[in-house]
């Protein structure tokens, strides 16, 4: 990590600092997390719907893409599928802990949407193609990279997606 | 504006002000105190690891071999080795069943077999191949209170639609009855196998508590039952949905307990040996070879269909549309209607995890035993291959045949 030397964390370990890789400008991990982190945290809860939840996912998320800085090529599309991942991962959780249906949005003031309530009942997947698709513009490709699939499936998750939207709204 | 485009537009207004609802501010304190807590414990995690491999190093190894290789259970894992991974996985904490393995959506008998035993899945886990068992009953015999619990299998896929495995051959389901009374409490369990005679066990419990007792139980379709006990004590059994089970006191002294306790069942008026296990198929090695699946064989040809390589063909382009996963998937099976929440089920399943997004269906001999249905061999790239489907011939052309999917899904847990 020698030659970058901008530590805007302050970090005091050497070992932390060496890793904790600030770089100014476009290459910079702080700028990177201070611009994206929003975004982030909006990303996970359009998936999983708790907003304590999703600020955790989106942190943690950083923290991943933090040890991976140096090596991966593309950081938005790596933090886009820890987010996903890591919603993916609570829902899980959540699911074995509680046999309910995905939840619904709970802490977010909102006027009653029976759209909203339906996009919580869709499969994990399917949201979040959903998500990525008609709220982050993704295209096929990168909604298959978030997700671990071909880019072929993407076009089957949105179908099967919006079939099932359509015959819960009608 | 069509209605496509109008749900679209909804959808995009939606999540748009749900997401500017959420206020987040970065929080680089927080962060940082993330990053040292996963260097701390990953230092930690490395450190233990290599305490516990240099003191329990034989043990673990013994653990390995006994859950077999695949079994990542007995590995010891970082969380944070595990987080750091290129899949971008490193979001909420882990825990140990994330690290659990998937398992393989593929399995075979073999695999159902040893996934059986080495599991201890119908014992301590109350289910069986992954299905839960279901109470039956309490009941009380001779002052010990019995629990009865039973569970059904689903038939093993054989990956050969043209064969069955005779009785006996694999269990059909499991029970259990727990037993205890004021001073002992015990449990004994069996399988079923699908044989027309009693299936049941017999067992010592309570020895160790000084309240030794005899417990019996097993599946019948009789409604008188007796258990005649190995010191020859008969007691009447009872009997709750096709689950009988009886308990006697045990005349056993000392630290001696029999090896291989027998007892006898009369169940309405039929006498059959029980004894310590069950399964109780006394077969030579002809009988066992039954239970090996035959080379995967089509059928013999029947009529053709007028055009044999165009149907051929047809058939060709509805196995690889449909396992593809992209669009038109549902439209190369011969009920798409049923198989919507079949997909969708798949797209949640863990266990396809390490599948997903990799299937390729490469059909190769085709046989037509009827103008409208074939069979067909077909390997499922990566991962299996000699899987034998059938094609069925509908309004829209020839498509795979509905029975043929749900075959291979049920291998990832997904039932149609």
């Amino acid at each position: 990590m020698e030659g970058r030397a901008v530590d805007r964390l302050q970090i005091e370990d050497r070992t932390e600092s060496a890793a904790l890789v600030a770089i100014d400008g476009e290459g910079d991990f702080t700028g990177l997390y201070e611009r994206e982190f929003t975004g982030a945290v909006r990303l996970a809860h359009l998936l999983c719907s708790n907003q304590e939840v999703a600020r955790d996912v989106a942190q943690d998320a950083f923290v991943a893409l933090h040890r991976k800085w140096a090596t991966v090529e593309n950081p938005r599309a790596y933090l886009r599928r820890s987010v996903v991942n890591g919603s993916r991962s609570w829902l899980r959780k959540r699911r074995t802990r509680d046999t309910t249906a995905l939840p619904v949005p709970d802490d977010v003031v909102q006027e009653a949407d029976e759209l909203a309530d339906v996009l919580a009942r869709l499969p994990h997947r399917q949201r979040t193609a959903i998500v990525l698709r008609y709220h982050h513009q993704c295209t096929h490709d990168e909604i298959a990279a978030a997700i671990g699939c071909r880019p072929g499936t993407v076009g089957s998750l949105l179908s099967r997606a919006l079939t099932r939207l359509r015959e819960d709204l009608s | 504006m069509t209605e496509d485009d109008d749900l679209e537009r909804r959808l995009s207004a939606r999540l748009e002000a749900q997401a500017a609802a959420v206020h987040a501010s970065p929080d680089t304190a927080d962060l940082l105190g993330r990053v040292r807590h996963r260097s701390r414990r990953r230092q930690q995690m490395l450190g233990g690891a290599l305490a516990v491999a240099l003191a329990a190093g034989p043990v673990i190894g013994f653990q390995v071999g006994r859950d077999g290789p695949n079994d990542e259970r007995a590995s010891i894992v970082s969380d944070d080795d595990a987080a750091s991974d290129e899949s971008g996985d490193g979001g909420a904490d882990r825990t140990t069943e994330d690290f659990a393995p998937a398992g393989a959506p593929i399995s075979d008998a073999a695999n159902r077999s040893s996934s059986f035993s080495g599991d201890y899945g119908y014992g301590f886990g109350y289910g069986g191949y992954g299905q839960p068992m279901e109470r039956v009953g309490v009941v009380d015999s001779e002052g010990v209170t019995i629990r009865l619990f039973r569970t059904t299998f689903d038939t093993p896929d054989f990956g050969n639609p043209t064969w069955e495995p005779p009785a006996g051959c694999f269990p059909t389901g499991s029970f259990i009855a727990e037993a205890s009374t004021t001073d002992m409490v015990g449990l004994v369990s069996g399988e079923t196998f699908g044989l027309e005679s009693i299936e049941g066990v017999v067992q010592l419990i309570g020895h160790a508590e000084g309240d030794a007792h005899w417990l019996a139980v097993g599946v019948t379709a009789a409604t008188s039952v007796a258990v005649e006990f190995p010191d020859g004590r008969t007691v009447a059994a009872q009997v709750v949905d096709g689950v009988f089970t009886a308990a006697a006191p045990a005349d056993v002294e000392g630290p001696s307990v029999p090896v291989e306790p027998r007892a006898i069942v009369i169940a309405d008026g039929v006498r059959s040996e029980i004894r310590a296990w069950s399964g109780q198929v006394d077969a030579d090695e002809d009988f066992y070879r039954q239970c090996e699946p035959p080379p995967p064989a089509l059928p013999p040809a029947g009529e053709q269909p007028a055009d044999p390589d165009a149907a051929r063909a047809e058939i060709m382009e509805a196995y690889a549309v449909g396992y593809a996963g992209g669009d038109g998937q549902l439209d190369a099976f011969a009920d798409p209607d049923a198989l919507g929440p079949v997909f969708e089920a798949l797209d949640e399943s863990e266990s396809f995890d390490a599948y997903r997004g990799q299937i390729r269906a490469i059909v190769g001999d085709v046989v037509f035993d009827s103008p409208t249905h074939a069979f067909l061999f077909y390997d499922l790239e990566p991962v299996v291959s000699g899987r034998i489907g059938e094609a069925v011939l509908t309004d829209r052309g020839w498509k795979v045949a509905n029975e043929t999917i749900c075959s291979d899904v049920s291998m990832a847990g997904v039932q149609c």
